[in-house]
């Protein structure tokens, strides 16, 4: 059964489109990009996948169910934002997480932070904004969850963030798990996807494994992003 | 993280074209252990899958074969990196026969060229 | 998934709210000493402290009201409505638990308001002649309503009360959250929005309470003497009770709903 799946997936806000009939399937095992220029209808997608927003018409299924309860606790989700409470430490993050997140494992997560230098008393609202993604990120890496949705990762990180961000990425790989990276980087995340999924003005145009895309076409994801997205 | 992969052929490919220099130039040694699939996708840089099915490929032309418990090795067969090393070598050669000849040379010119080049390293 | 939601929003708001009731607390002490010298002669200045002790003590009691309300609001907004939304609305947890556990707690510290500003009023007046003469005939207030020849009992009245303060604690909970649940579903102009339905709602309501009223009347035309009123106790207070029960369930959906299918974080 695929983890996410999209049928006819509609959504508008008010009378604008964001997503105008999106169907796709992604099966477990898979590191999936959601590539498109901004405002293509990405965050939409993975807003709807966690349940923030509700479909105008269609569905999106999340292991065969609607979003609900029992699909935010097999979806790892980490938005563009800063969505931890600022007043909160990175330890009592960590316990805030396990004690609502089966799945979360503080021990990967303590190790992450050690491993970053990051003190765990520190709270929050002291970090710097990179400090504080990077937390996020590890927070979100060290669920043990079935779907990761990173909603640009890497937009506007140094590039020894962005190594750690993907090396991460890399390092918590599940075969059983699913991770969906939106992004408008290609370059950047091309060699870890298995697939690329191409959203433009909510419509998906591609979705197509790497390997094939390079070979079919004798070009790299990056490049024929840069020919479909063409201005 | 080395990312420096050519842009128009499939990673895996150029995963196995790597493994296959590192084997016969010596860099990993016959009997040598792999790393794990994960380790191996981090020092690189990919996909586990990408990895996964470079090293998948290699077992199939048997450069590599797995211990059940143990993980994967080097081959000890000397016959097969030798046709690697045939192969790596044969499939070079064509390509820069291709080049020189777009240039215009003659199989005479070519070997004058190399000739040259050789002459000009050893007294350097 | 109710509980821990509760206990960690205790956490959360509880360091915004406790350290308020200790200011509270400490100047009602204060208050006391202030309230035994003012009859005294003393320098100007000393004498102006104290008013101003006096002054403080009273604005703390009315401003733990006011603090308690807007930790609510504040709690609610920063927490469903903004960028901590993103974290709480994807809990493995259902709104209608995550809703419960925020009304909840917010009627847990409305009451813990109460009993705090009593305390402080009691710590601040302690053997001032005047209160206990109040207090006393209060008492005799209270002996006398009781005194009618009525069905119901002094236990029924106390329950009934405490019952109906819960509700409407409840219902009023839900009327903010209602407004601003409906407020936020807008792309802009959130708040604006947010006080527009609070206007809104309260005119509707204050219609139907209107005729609610009417209702009342019409069954019987002298509900509101304080003797038949009486004697209909329960049968009036099932009727309030109801209409509150009934605004409590529409504030409830509201918000729900708004919250499910309007969620709107940016």
């Amino acid at each position: 059964m695929p983890i996410l799946e999209a049928k006819s997936l509609t959504k508008r806000y008010g009378s604008n489109p964001a997503l105008t009939n999106v169907s796709f399937a992604i099966e477990p095992g898979r590191i999936v990009g959601l590539l498109g220029p901004n405002g293509s209808g990405k965050t939409t997608l993975i807003k709807l996948a966690n349940g923030l927003l509700q479909p105008t018409s269609g569905e999106i299924l999340i292991d065969g169910e609607k979003p609900g309860a029992r699909s935010k606790s097999l979806v790892s989700y980490l938005p563009e934002r800063i969505n931890v409470p600022l007043w909160m430490s990175a330890e009592e993050l960590i316990k805030f997480y396990s004690d609502f997140y089966a799945d979360f494992e503080p021990n990967r997560a303590q190790d992450m932070l050690h491993n970053l230098g990051i003190g765990e008393k520190m709270r929050i609202k002291e970090m710097s904004k990179g400090t504080r993604e990077k937390v996020q990120l590890i927070l979100a890496m060290s669920r043990r969850a079935k779907l990761y949705m990173l909603d640009e990762p890497i937009g506007g990180v140094d590039p020894a963030t962005r190594d750690y961000i993907l090396a991460t990425i890399i390092n918590n790989y599940d075969p059983s798990a699913s991770v969906v990276i939106s992004t408008h980087l290609i370059a950047d995340v091309e060699n870890i996807l298995d697939d690329a999924l191409f959203i433009s003005r909510g419509e998906i145009v591609l979705y197509d494994s790497v390997d094939h895309i390079r070979e079919s076409r004798g070009m790299s994801v990056d490049g024929l992003f840069r020919e479909v997205f063409r201005c | 993280m080395d990312t420096s992969f050519r842009q128009n052929e499939p990673i895996y490919l150029q995963l196995i074209e790597r493994f296959k220099l590192s084997i016969v130039s010596g860099k990993l040694l016959p009997g040598d252990k792999l790393r794990s699939v994960r380790d191996l996708a981090l020092w690189a840089g990919v996909n586990p899958n990408t990895m996964q099915r470079a090293l998948f490929e290699l077992e199939r032309n048997g450069l590599i074969y797995t211990q059940r418990t143990s993980g994967k090795f080097v081959t000890e067969d000397a016959d097969i990196i030798g046709r690697v090393r045939r192969e790596l070598a044969e499939a070079k050669t064509a390509e820069y026969l291709g080049y020189m000849r777009s240039l215009g040379l003659k199989t005479d010119e070519i070997l004058l060229a190399i000739k040259e080049k050789e002459e000009e390293n050893a007294n350097s | 998934m109710l509980g821990k939601l509760i206990k960690h929003e205790f956490r959360a708001t509880g360091r915004l709210i406790l350290p308020m009731y200790a200011v509270v607390l400490l100047v009602s002490l204060f208050a006391h000493f202030a309230f035994r010298m003012l009859d005294r002669n003393m320098p100007i200045f000393i004498g102006l402290a104290l008013y101003l002790i006096v002054a403080a003590f009273f604005i703390g009691l009315i401003g733990a009201f006011v603090y308690t309300f807007v930790v609510m609001i504040v709690r609610f907004k920063r927490n469903v409505l903004s960028d901590e939304g993103y974290l709480t609305m994807t809990l493995p947890a259902s709104i209608h638990s995550i809703l419960w556990a925020k009304i909840i707690v917010s009627l847990v510290w409305s009451a813990g308001t109460v009993l705090v500003v009593v305390l402080s009023a009691v710590i601040a007046a302690f053997e001032v002649g005047w209160v206990v003469e109040a207090l006393k005939d209060l008492g005799y207030l209270f002996e006398l309503f009781f005194s009618y020849d009525n069905k119901a009992s002094v236990l029924g009245w106390m329950l009934s009360i405490a019952l109906y303060a819960v509700v409407s604690g409840i219902v009023g909970c839900l009327n903010v959250y209602s407004c601003m649940s409906i407020g936020y579903g807008f792309a802009r102009n959130k708040v604006l929005w947010s006080i527009v339905a609070y206007f809104v709602i309260g005119i509707i309501l204050g219609w139907m309470n209107g005729g609610g009223l009417q209702v009342l009347i019409t069954l019987n035309e002298n509900v509101f003497t304080s003797e038949t009123f009486n004697e209909n106790f329960y049968q009036n207070f099932t009727l309030l009770f109801g209409f509150q029960f009934l605004q409590g369930i529409i504030f409830y959906v509201l918000t729900w709903w708004n919250l499910r299918y309007r969620l709107n974080l940016e």
